[in-house]
């Protein structure tokens, strides 16, 4: 089956501009093809164009609603013919987007979809996933892009695609855990959490923290001088930096670049960057399976807690489906159960 | 040093007086609200760097050619005789 | 002496990879500006950092020669600034978990030897090694008041060696660098050239009075590009200290500063406003790399016995002279060749003669040098061989050698298409004498008077009779016996 499928502007196609959504690279020749865009190719899958994006993904970061650029390019998506387009969500937005408007966003586990050609966000959270409005489709999407890639040196080893393992499940209201026998063959409802996750309450402060460090971190290389957006005026060096950057960014980067300056100087690094680092860890560690394989989630009313649940998924690295009522989030590897959860849905 | 025109400085960006107003007003109010992680002890945990403990994946000694110096010069804002080219780093 | 000089160095060596760091550009030394650049070492996005598993292997060598300790888990992280030399705006390099710790290098200790004849040794400690990535070169227009770019060097590995400060004399600093030279490029970990910048020393460097406990006020002097330099640089710089202290003349600040070797002076580097902060931080892309004991054994095993240990083996063990055992052990080529021929000609004495004497002056006479002797050992083993059996004279072994070593020939045939087998026949040797002894009769004569000397000129015209092949042991022989007759 061929789909038709978008790619963002931060997955690159050789020879291609790959703008990330930024004025700093809106005429930046991509010099290699994605791992991704490779893989949708040698899949019989049809590259359609590519679909625009928040500046670096960045939207939502420091503010609750999603930017103009995004909700553009949802709405777009919503009305025209393509079946997916493939993003970089590690904000949790897109996601959270996604299920207000009753598309489906898949989060894969960190590690498995190369980042080979992606332009880089937040390393530690980058993932390549796909936005989609079948669930299903987006997972056999999903299969096609997912692989190991020798030139992604921070990749899982191959052995974890999900197979194997039974979708466990229980449904809270009742208590009622079925046998193994049952759960293979029945419907699956899965664990509704009553609680948050852990932490939930600081999760802005935590994302805030470690995506301006590393951000920041990841567009000094954006000087004017090799290539992307340079100044037109400009006395000295210090000042083609200066222009070139104020310039081209736009305040979400600009904001990104000044607090991760702040977290990571001598003064606040350990109050603020390691402090967010333990926490992470201690969320990591926090996630307790309990023999089952999928947690879910259930949003509020007005979707506005889709996107703690979003962040939750990405700081653990653990692969996640947002949908309108709920984000179910899996253990690492098993997003073979997300997709039987999508396929039983759908039925 | 620790102010906002230092991390400016530090993230090489100057912001003209309307935009600076706006950035310094989120920035103080998004520093301010870090101070909640204050009352959180994580100490008995390393912090996290990357997710899963898995071995990192290292690199054959090969040299290979990837990119013409064409190529690589394409972009650039100037460049001479194969250099890329900048103001003058001495002052 | 009312002062005591205190210093630290902060060594980089160039790594001998045949990629680079993080990428697989070639990180040999030589091309053309920006030939040797990709994607991710000229700053772009997208290409994670894949890191050279013969570069930590170097790395892992270094530590071993240097007697460290090798850190079971080392990580990579960044430290940022601004600068066109760092396309990516960071440098990646070891901040938290460096590869080394607590090594130690001895080196001869300045200032005569000790009772028992040994020479005493004095211990430098390291504080640390870590690997980073290299920048780019910069090239200064000042007519057109710009600079220029190239990428070639980011990204080539580098390992910095720090010292602990316990240095006290420009002597030893040298002494020092030699010995991390000799102990880095016998291994292949670098070819430690100053002049190419392969090698590259910073020096901190505080003066005091003698028996104070608290440091001077610390500057570190750079850009110096020779040894020569550094000792130059390390006088000029402690006697201005020392002036200072005097003489109250100028204020000592801690900063940073540059050496011209034109004009034998340090200049203060222009002053930051305040010190960077580089905002270390750990790099999310490179997953920590486990060092386990296999690994650090198979490194050990690939080094090559270092240059003192080899010394002491020579003149300790197999007895060799202290000179031609220096010029064996301090060159990893005629170490080589020397390992190589004993192996086949268990002589050791024989083989380094013939090393130290007629191999040396062969290649001399082609203008090699020892390091860049190409030489077939076995053919030369065999040469060793066939003079040791008397199958040929030691002369013909040196011709056949210069002839091994210009035109690679074989030395058997060779000396059967040219009929250089020794003449040891009594008939043949006794007809050359007699000839000799009946054209030179007036040497005789003087001989006989008891001139010694003219023997050796009789002898020589027997040699050149026979075409040089005559056994001289028996020519010495017969001519004592014959000429008394």
């Amino acid at each position: 089956m061929s789909y038709s499928i978008l790619l963002e502007e931060s997955i690159m196609q050789k020879g291609i501009y790959a703008t990330a959504g930024s004025k700093m690279l809106a005429n930046f020749t991509a010099p290699i093809s994605a791992a991704v865009a490779d893989s949708l190719e040698a899949g019989g899958m049809q590259i359609a164009g590519r679909a625009k994006m928040s500046e670096f993904g960045a939207s939502g970061l420091y503010d609750d609603s999603p930017c103009t650029l995004l909700t553009e390019a949802v709405n777009a998506f919503c009305s025209d013919k393509n079946d997916a387009i493939l993003c970089n969500d590690y904000t949790g937005t897109i996601a959270a987007n996604a299920a207000r408007r009753g598309l489906c966003y898949i989060h894969p586990t960190y590690g498995t979809v190369s980042r080979y050609g992606l332009i880089p966000a937040v390393c530690s959270m980058d993932q390549i996933g796909v936005l989609c409005k079948v669930p299903s489709v987006g997972f056999e999407i999903l299969a096609i892009i997912a692989g190991y890639d020798a030139r992604d040196g921070a990749m899982l080893p191959s052995a974890n695609d999900g197979g194997g393992r039974t979708v466990g499940f229980n449904n809270n209201d009742g208590g009622d855990k079925r046998t193994a026998d049952t759960r293979r063959t029945a419907a699956l409802p899965v664990i509704s959490v009553a609680k948050m996750p852990l932490y939930a309450e600081i999760y802005r402060q935590i994302t805030q923290i470690l995506c301006s460090a590393e951000l920041s971190g990841n567009i000094s290389r954006y000087d004017g001088i090799k290539f992307g957006y340079a100044a037109k005026d400009y006395s000295d060096l210090r000042e083609l930096y200066t222009k070139s950057r104020t310039e081209a960014f736009g305040e979400d980067l600009k904001l990104s670049a000044l607090i991760g300056a702040m977290v990571l100087g001598a003064m606040c690094y350990e109050k603020y960057y390691d402090k967010a680092m333990r926490l992470r860890r201690v969320i990591k560690e926090s996630v307790c399976w309990d023999g089952f394989d999928v947690l879910r989630y259930i949003h509020d009313a007005d979707g506005k807690d889709a996107i703690v649940f979003a962040i939750f998924s990405r700081l653990c690295g653990l692969p996640s489906l947002s949908v309108q009522e709920c984000t179910y989030v899996a253990d690492a590897g098993n997003e073979h159960a997300l997709s039987m959860i999508a396929v039983a849905d759908e039925q | 040093m620790n102010s906002f025109s230092g991390y400016e400085n530090i993230a090489m960006i100057e912001p003209g007086d309307d935009e600076r107003g706006v950035l310094k007003a989120r920035f103080d109010e998004i520093a301010e609200s870090f101070k909640l992680l204050l009352k959180y002890d994580a100490s008995t945990v390393s912090p996290l760097v990357s997710v899963f403990d898995v071995p990192c994946v290292l690199r054959e000694d090969i040299s290979q050619k990837l990119l013409s110096r064409e190529e690589l010069l394409s972009g650039a804002l100037d460049s001479h005789d194969g250099y890329f080219k900048v103001p003058s780093t001495l002052e | 002496m009312k002062y005591e000089v205190v210093m630290g160095l902060e060594v980089h060596v160039e790594l001998s990879t045949q990629s680079k760091l993080f990428c697989s550009c070639s990180a040999k030394f030589g091309a053309e500006a920006n030939e040797n650049v990709c994607p991710a070492c000229a700053g772009m996005p997208g290409m994670p950092a894949l890191v050279n598993k013969n570069a930590v292997s170097l790395g892992i060598a270094a530590g071993i020669l240097t007697n460290s300790d090798i850190s079971e888990v080392i990580t990579f992280d960044k430290k940022n600034y601004f600068y066109p030399d760092l396309p990516t705006g960071y440098q990646i390099t070891q901040w938290f978990a460096p590869i080394c710790k607590n090594g130690w290098i001895d080196i001869e200790a300045v200032g005569g030897g000790g009772a028992d004849d040994t020479i005493p040794t004095k211990r430098i400690t390291l504080k640390q090694i870590h690997i980073e990535e290299d920048a780019g070169k910069l090239v200064h227009e000042p007519r057109t008041r710009s600079t220029l770019v190239d990428f070639n060097r980011t990204s080539v590995p580098l390992i910095e060696i720090v010292s602990n400060p316990d240095f006290n004399t420009s002597g030893e600093v040298v002494a020092y660098l030699e010995k991390l030279r000799l102990l880095l490029t016998f291994a292949g970990v670098s070819d430690c050239k100053m002049q190419e910048g392969s090698m590259r020393c910073d020096i901190n460097i505080s003066v005091r009075e003698k028996g104070c406990k608290k440091l001077g006020t610390r500057t570190e002097i750079k850009n110096m590009n020779s040894l020569k330099a550094i000792a130059r640089a390390i006088e000029y710089e402690s006697q201005r200290h020392i002036d200072a202290l005097e003489t109250g003349s100028e204020e000592l600040v801690v900063e940073t500063r540059r050496w011209d070797d034109t004009l034998g002076m340090t200049f203060a580097m222009r002053e930051k406003e305040q010190a960077e902060d580089y905002r270390y931080f750990p790099n999310p892309e490179i997953l920590p790399i486990r060092i386990d004991k296999a690994w650090i054994e198979d490194v050990r095993a690939t080094l090559p016995e270092p240059a003192h240990e080899k010394y002491e083996r020579l003149t300790k063990t197999l007895g060799l002279p202290e000179h031609d055992s220096r010029l064996i052990s301090e060159s990893q080529n005629l170490s080589r060749i020397f390992d190589a021929v004993t192996k086949i000609v268990n002589k050791p004495k024989d083989v380094s003669n013939w090393i130290i004497g007629e191999l040396l002056a062969v290649s001399s006479g082609a203008g090699v040098e020892g390091d860049e002797i190409d030489i077939n050992v076995s053919d030369f083993a065999k040469i060793i061989m066939l003079v040791d059996e008397g199958k040929i004279n030691r002369a013909v072994g040196k011709k056949v050698l210069a002839q091994v070593f210009e035109n690679k020939v074989n030395p058997e045939e060779y000396i059967k298409d040219n009929s250089l087998a020794m003449v040891s026949d009594t008939g043949t040797l006794e007809s050359a004498i007699a000839a000799v002894l009946k054209e030179n009769d007036k040497t005789v004569a003087e001989y006989k008077n008891g001139s010694q000397k003219v023997f050796g000129f009789l002898v020589g015209q027997i040699m050149k009779k026979t075409g040089g092949k005559a056994d001289p042991r028996m020519v010495n022989e017969l001519l004592k016996k014959m000429i008394e007759t």
